[in-house]
């Protein structure tokens, strides 16, 4: 087992002595307990004007930055604090009257966040140990070994930002990384019990092996994964396909869709000016155009490769395939019912449906976002019929894989803290 | 055709530069007829931009990736004309492999087997001591599975096959005696089975004293012309943690063999097998022929650079896998020119292309 992040710096060092390292994270609690929330979203608001403008930062993380920087502006972090704690993110600082007749309310920090970052998206584990912060927690957080530097970089970044109130080095007191094997049950599981929310990322299996390591019994368990993602655009909205095909570009080429909010089939029900295969063939066009100039893949495993080429070699069989020359993108066509088997790593199919209706029998608890352009006037009624049994969110095109509050379908702050209530005078 | 003008041919004894002429020749013939009696795989080389009508080299051939066989049940030309279906082991993806075998292409399989193997057996037949279960060979319907589809093609270079695990794939002495007994000591003798299977099987007995007390004394009861033939499943052995030099010393000790030889082959391609020569390299046959591929660009790879492996062959009439990209890292190590006499290209198998995994919390279906 690793330390890689502590007291604001990057380390490498083997932790001898995990027993000892949680007992200084949570000696650091008093100081994030004692911040004023103006003062510390103050804070957020400089780190996110400092990342916008860092060309080097923004050369290690890549675009995903400005999306991070943006999600930490201060109206964005008030509003969404505001949102998850009933109105007043000053909840956190004392006691709010929130129009209840006997009593007002206050939230406390549960203590300890312990945080099993995903291996796909490095940012992830930033916005997870953000929401720490936010709710003045402490954070120990597992990291991927695969998918740690970028988030080294920007927590260490923070080093360099300070407000009147807040130093960054003394912010970052609150925050370890370690890398822990993850055969090694013994620590994960003190890392388990050490914690008062356990926030995991990650797969089917990653998730299973988490949940069923010892816990306190009052712990929190904020769970994000494994999840499928998927478009629809109804006939109406087809008038503007080229645009909407340029912004689920965009939702293909983030994270190269490995986030949980990537959309790996489109539905589209054809108009009589646009077909789904016309659509496929713009949305080609776009992937190409967001690939070229705004989002290098970065997906470079050869097993990946030749599992595109699979389902290039199955889509072309059974559809019609639209594909870069390399493997960099691919838009299948196809008729087949239902949604297609995720391959991850730009890869789209884009399928003709009639009744909008039939996606219900396709959504579970394991389905998380529709990406939608829907125009009909009962799009209420018909997202809510498919929605009954799974799918959280439906955003429109171009913001499938922006993380907001409440996500997969709860307000992760608000299970980050402890509500307490004062009887009124 | 000119695939069965191939198949009476000898496997290694063209030279590179003379094999290239007819083996293409044979492809093309073999593309044409599969373009025109598989729609899907017209589909699929159509989406390639070839043209089969036009002058093209062995590189330029469209691949289907292996894993197709996985996902659709591929078939050229009439379905009555089908006999057995093999499906594969599935240990990868859990999704077994569907190959459709007309009589042509079974009896194509079955000459290149005896051609390519009479060079590592020799023409006389042996007794085989399958490190098998009989009820593996059964035949449910017309569908077979690899396993049994490898040990049935070894029938005609066995005097007779013995089997000695039980149903549970574990070995029983009893059946090994019986086996020796009826065998007796002038016979050639060839160990043969799943790689995997054998290692386990080898593992048993040595943790079973009793066992390993049994099989040694029976043992020298054999003969001594033994040879260790094994097939297939490196994934498994790769999780019981053996590398191939380390498992061929061991098991050649073990069965006190003269030789243990490791097959290389898929079950999309069966029949042209690649067998490890005196040399320890594998040898592609004149009737077909391997390119390794760069694994990020896909581009022909020359002497000494590892990739993925592309088998080409001529030989199957009933499904489309005439040209297959291989999940199979290998490396060409030279053409011509082994040790062991063998012509044309010789290569060795490194290992599975490893699988891309499933990062964080996207999920599949």
């Amino acid at each position: 087992m690793k330390v890689v992040f502590k007291n604001g710096k990057i380390v490498d060092e083997e932790c001898k002595n995990f027993d000892n390292l949680i007992e200084e994270l949570k000696a650091s609690q008093n100081f994030i307990q004692s911040l004023e929330m103006p003062d510390l979203l103050k804070f957020i608001d400089k780190a996110a004007k400092y990342w916008e403008n860092n060309k080097e930062l923004e050369k290690k993380a890549g675009g995903t930055l400005k999306h991070l920087a943006g999600y930490m502006k201060k109206e964005n972090s008030e509003q969404m604090l505001n949102f998850s704690l009933r109105g007043n993110y000053k909840i956190l600082d004392k006691f709010i009257d929130l129009g209840n007749a006997k009593y007002v309310y206050h939230c406390q920090p549960r203590g300890l966040v312990s945080h099993w970052l995903p291996g796909n998206v490095a940012f992830l584990g930033f916005y997870s140990i953000l929401q720490a912060l936010l709710t003045k927690n402490v954070s120990l957080a597992k990291a991927s070994p695969k998918a740690f530097k970028e988030l080294l970089f920007l927590l260490e970044s923070l080093n360099k930002v300070n407000t009147e109130k807040i130093k960054g080095n003394e912010l970052l007191k609150s925050v370890y990384v370690v890398l822990i094997d993850n055969n090694d049950k013994e620590n994960q599981e003190k890392m388990s019990q050490a914690a008062d929310v356990r926030i995991a990322w990650g797969s089917h299996k990653a998730i299973n092996a988490i949940t069923s390591l010892k816990k306190n019994i009052f712990c929190e368990d904020i769970i994000f994964g494994p999840k499928y993602s998927y478009g629809l655009i109804g006939k109406e909205a087809l008038e503007n396909y080229k645009k909407i095909a340029g912004k689920l570009a965009f939702d293909v080429c983030t994270f190269d869709q490995y986030a949980c909010s990537s959309p790996h089939t489109v539905f589209v029900q054809e108009s009589d000016e646009v077909s789904a295969e016309k659509f496929a063939e713009e949305l080609a066009k776009s992937i190409g155009f967001v690939t070229k100039k705004f989002l290098p893949k970065e997906d470079k495993n050869p097993g990946k490769k030749v599992e595109i080429l699979a389902a290039r070699a199955k889509g072309s069989m059974t559809g019609k395939v639209f594909a870069s020359k390399n493997t960099d993108w691919t838009v299948v066509y196809s008729e087949e019912k239902g949604l297609s088997d995720a391959c991850f790593s730009r890869v789209i199919f884009v399928k003709p449906i009639k009744d909008l209706k039939e996606l219900g029998e396709y959504n579970d608890r394991r389905k998380q976002t529709i990406g939608m352009a829907l125009e009909c006037q009962n799009r209420g009624e018909i997202v809510d019929f498919i929605t009954k049994k799974g799918v959280d969110r439906c955003p429109q095109f171009g913001e499938m894989t922006f993380y907001e509050i409440p996500w997969d379908g709860f307000f992760a702050l608000d299970r980050m803290v402890r509500w307490v209530s004062l009887y009124k005078n | 055709m000119k695939v069965d003008k191939l198949l009476e041919k000898e496997p290694f004894k063209l030279k590179q530069e003379e094999k290239e002429k007819p083996f293409l020749e044979a492809m093309q013939e073999s593309m044409k007829w599969h373009y025109g009696n598989c729609p899907e795989f017209k589909k699929f080389v159509d989406s390639q931009d070839f043209n089969i009508e036009s002058t093209y080299k062995l590189e330029d051939m469209p691949f289907l990736p292996v894993s197709i066989f996985k996902e659709m049940e591929l078939i050229t030309g009439p379905k009555e004309k089908i006999k057995n279906t093999i499906f594969s082991s599935a240990t990868n993806s859990g999704k077994p492999s569907k190959i459709a075998l007309d009589k042509i292409t079974m009896k194509r399989q079955q000459i290149a087997l005896k051609k390519i193997l009479s060079t590592f057996l020799g023409n006389e037949r042996r007794q085989f001591i399958v490190l098998d279960t009989k009820e593996t060979v059964q035949k449910n319907g017309s569908s077979i599975s690899s396993r049994a589809s490898a040990i049935r093609g070894m029938a005609q270079f066995a005097k007779s096959m013995h089997f000695v695990l039980n149903d549970k794939l574990e070995f029983e002495p009893k059946l090994f005696k019986q086996a020796v007994e009826e065998i007796g000591k002038n016979e050639k003798i060839c160990f043969f089975g799943f790689t995997w299977l054998v290692y386990k099987t080898y593992l048993a007995i040595k943790e079973n004293k009793r066992h390993l007390q049994e099989f040694e004394k029976v043992l020298q009861k054999l003969g001594k012309g033994r040879k260790v033939l094994h097939i297939g499943g490196w994934k498994k052995l790769k999780d019981m943690a053996v590398e191939k030099k380390q498992f061929n010393s061991k098991i050649g000790k073990f069965f006190k063999a003269e030789d243990t030889i490791d097959f290389y082959g898929m079950t999309e391609q069966l029949g042209t097998v690649y067998a490890d020569c005196s040399q320890g390299y594998k040898h592609a046959p004149l009737y077909s022929e391997i390119i390794i591929r760069n694994p990020e660009t896909f581009e022909s790879a020359g002497v000494g650079q590892p990739g993925l492996i592309q088998l080409l062959t001529p030989i199957p009439n009933s499904y489309p896998g005439i040209s297959i990209l291989s999940e199979d890292i290998g490396e060409l190590l030279g053409i011509d020119d082994c040790k062991c006499g063998r012509k044309g290209k010789y290569f060795v198998f490194r290992k599975r292309l490893e699988k891309a995994p499933i990062k964080g919390c996207g999920d599949t279906l």
